[in-house]
Parts: structure tokens; C-alpha cells; sequence
């Protein structure tokens, strides 16, 4: 089964997440194992660790909102990247069409 | 501030700090109709870094071994005595010259990104036009070593450097253009002569020399598989600056690769998978 995997800022986390990958302390030490079904007592211990962000499996089936609006704002903070690398560059067809599939490129590894 | 002559830079080259001799000797060596592999793996087993360096990336997914190899000889013996020149060549240059402290106003860690960036980008390049290993670990190599001539420039003519990049930052313009107008001279002539110095091949010098504007040719050239794997590490953000400008790629070069546009994706993409050899390489 493949999985799409999430970061999600600690307080966005609830009981019943999987965890995809190992959640880590601010300070690098591993607290809990890729795999863990996380409980109201590991959220309590993760904050206690002040632990900011974790990796959890998505729910299947359940398209989450904000999760297709930060892929939206990705795509457009990559876009924004590409064309001030290009600032000066789009100068004859040749360029153009290296801008082009530069920025294809870019947002396709983002998707 | 003078501007400077090109005589006057290649007469300071030799105070630049050495490259480890095995680097240099290889060259030689591998021009040998019969090279003698127990003489080369001793040769190269004398500077542990480099040995260290090498068994790492040869036995990194970018060679895609079956199982592990131990040491230099049995390198040479499974990837054969070119690709173990181009790592030693790659981790000689790259242990070696990155422990020159120094350089104001230059940063090394963006420097050496690109330029390994580019090597790795110039083999896949080369061995999509033809798969010619040889080319493709020069072109390795010559990718490596493409700006060699900005790390020279800085080392030697640390405040006429500082200037150039100051005018660059100004003029938010090609790097190449600020040498120009404030050096004198460019980096890619610095970088050529310093090749040639160390010995590399004539062919080698040459696309150092040209790889911002490649020159007239009927068949494609190293020239312009450099010219290419520069703009494609450019592409794929090595380095990642906000300051990064693309530089323009040679109509006739493109012409003469032949690629089109969605190939071109797929090598962006394919050179993207091997990112962490390059870290591997820095390391």
C-alpha cells in the first residue's frame, strides 16, 4: 500500500495518526518509532520534548483541504523561484523554451 | 582599481595550495599504453582521505554495484580504471582545495555545490549523446573543474574578486560580465589555464575555456555537453541562491545536442535522483 506522507506542525496532530517517519526531540533525540499509532499520552510527551513538526501518514480516502492548498502554495513559491532565476534570461525563443521546461520540470517534482 | 592581465594571473597560479600529486600523476599514468593497476591502487592508497572518498561514492547507487567493493584495487577491477581516476580526481580536488580557509565575500560551500552539481549533471549529459564511458568521465571531471578559475581568481586576487562581486550584486548581472568589466579577464580563461597546468587534457582546457559561449564545430563537443550540464545544475538550484541567474545557453549547442525539450526534462530528472552523491562527494 503506498501512502502519501504529511508534515504536520505537533498541534495539528490527534489520536490516531500513524506516524510515517521517527519523531524527533528539538534537540535530535528519536521519541517514538515510524509506525507508532500515536494516543493522547504520546501527543503529551511530543510536546513535552517540544517536538515542531511530525511525518504522518494521510488518512486514505479523506483529501485534506490544507493539504491541497499548501501544495497550491508550493507550486506558486516554485514558480515565483523559477522566474527570478530566469529574470534576465527570457531573451530569444531558445531561453523561453528553457524556462518553460525548467519550470515544468520543477513543479511536476513538487506534484 | 587596475585591471588585470591574463600573464600576470597564470604567473601566481603555483601559489595556489597543491592538488594531492597522485591527482596529478594519474594523468600521466592513464596515458600509459599499459597501465600497471598494482602500481596505481598502491600509488592512490598512499592518501587515506582519498581512499576513503572513493569507496564511498563507488559503492553510492550512482554506479549501481551489485556488492560492495573494499578496496582501491578491487574498485579498479569492477569499475574499471577510468571511473576510479575520475573519483580520485573528484575527491582528490575536492578534499583537497576546499581546506583553504580563506575567502572573504566567497563562498566556498555554493562554489563547490555547483561545480560538483555540474559534473554529475555533464556525465548523465554525455552518456545520453553517446555511451562513450570514457567521455562521460571527462566530462565528469571537466564539469568539476568548469569554475575552477572563479576559486583561483578569489584566492589570488582576493580584493579585485570582492570588487567583481560587488559590481555583480550591483548590476544584479552575469557573473562572467562583472569580470569583465572589473577584472579584466574572465574565470573561464583563469580556469583553462589552471587545467593545463595540472595536466589535464587539451580537450578538457578547451571546454573550461568556452563553456560560456561555445565556439563553431560540426559534431558535438565536451565544449558543449559543459555548456549544457551548467545551465542543468543551475536548474536543479545548485547552488540554491536568491542571487542565481541562469545563464543563456548557446543556440548552436543546443542544436548540435539535439535533445528536445521533454528529454531534457527527463535528464533534469534523472540527474536530480543522484542529488545525494553530490553531498556524498562534499562530505
Amino acid at each position: 500500500m503506498s501512502r502519501i506522507i504529511q508534515k504536520i506542525p505537533l498541534d495539528r496532530a490527534t489520536p490516531g495518526m500513524v506516524l510515517a517517519e521517527e519523531a524527533v526531540s528539538s534537540s535530535g533525540i528519536a521519541l517514538l518509532r515510524h509506525g507508532t499509532t500515536l494516543t493522547e499520552k504520546h501527543l503529551a510527551s511530543l510536546r513535552l520534548h517540544e517536538v515542531g513538526e511530525i511525518g504522518v501518514f494521510a488518512a486514505p480516502g479523506e483529501p485534506d483541504a490544507s493539504t491541497d492548498s499548501e501544495i497550491r502554495a508550493s507550486l506558486e513559491t516554485e514558480k515565483n523561484h523559477v522566474e527570478r532565476l530566469f529574470r534576465h534570461a527570457r531573451i530569444n525563443t531558445t531561453m523561453e523554451a528553457l524556462y518553460r521546461a525548467v519550470l515544468e520540470f520543477r513543479l511536476e517534482r513538487i506534484r | 582599481m587596475n585591471k588585470l592581465e591574463l600573464e600576470t594571473v597564470v604567473a601566481q597560479l603555483g601559489s595556489l595550495p597543491a592538488i594531492p600529486d597522485v591527482v596529478i600523476e594519474l594523468q600521466d599514468i592513464f596515458r600509459q599504453e599499459t597501465p600497471d593497476i598494482e602500481q596505481i591502487a598502491h600509488k592512490i592508497g598512499q592518501d587515506q582521505v582519498i581512499v576513503a572518498k572513493v569507496l564511498r561514492l563507488a559503492n553510492s547507487s550512482f554506479y549501481g554495484l551489485q556488492c560492495k567493493v573494499a578496496s582501491i584495487h578491487d574498485a579498479i577491477v569492477v569499475l574499471g580504471l577510468r571511473t576510479v581516476r575520475t573519483l580520485v580526481t573528484a575527491a582528490g580536488i575536492t578534499a583537497h582545495l576546499r581546506s583553504n580557509p580563506l575567502l572573504d565575500g566567497f563562498d566556498q560551500g555554493i562554489f563547490w555545490l555547483h561545480s560538483v552539481g555540474a559534473a554529475f549533471c555533464a556525465r548523465r549529459l554525455s552518456l545520453r549523446i553517446d555511451s562513450n564511458l570514457e567521455s562521460a568521465e571527462n566530462a565528469f571531471i571537466t564539469g568539476l573543474l568548469h569554475d575552477i578559475g572563479r576559486y583561483a581568481l578569489a584566492t589570488l586576487f582576493p580584493a579585485q574578486y570582492r570588487c567583481a562581486i560587488a559590481y555583480r550584486d550591483r548590476h544584479d548581472c552575469q557573473p562572467l560580465d562583472a569580470e569583465h568589466e572589473v577584472i579584466g579577464i574572465d574565470h573561464a580563461q583563469v580556469g583553462a589555464a589552471l587545467a593545463q597546468r595540472w595536466k589535464f587534457t587539451p580537450d578538457i582546457c578547451k571546454a573550461i575555456a568556452l563553456h560560456h559561449c561555445p565556439d563553431d564545430s560540426q559534431k558535438t563537443t565536451l565544449t558543449d555537453v559543459i555548456h549544457l550540464a551548467d545551465i542543468m545544475a543551475h536548474a536543479l538550484d545548485f547552488p540554491s541562491s536568491k542571487d542565481d541567474l541562469m545563464p543563456l545557453l548557446s543556440e548552436k549547442t543546443w542544436r548540435r545536442i539535439g535533445l528536445d525539450w521533454q528529454e531534457f526534462g527527463r535528464l533534469l530528472a534523472e540527474a536530480d535522483a543522484h542529488r545525494h552523491e553530490a553531498d556524498q562527494l562534499l562530505d
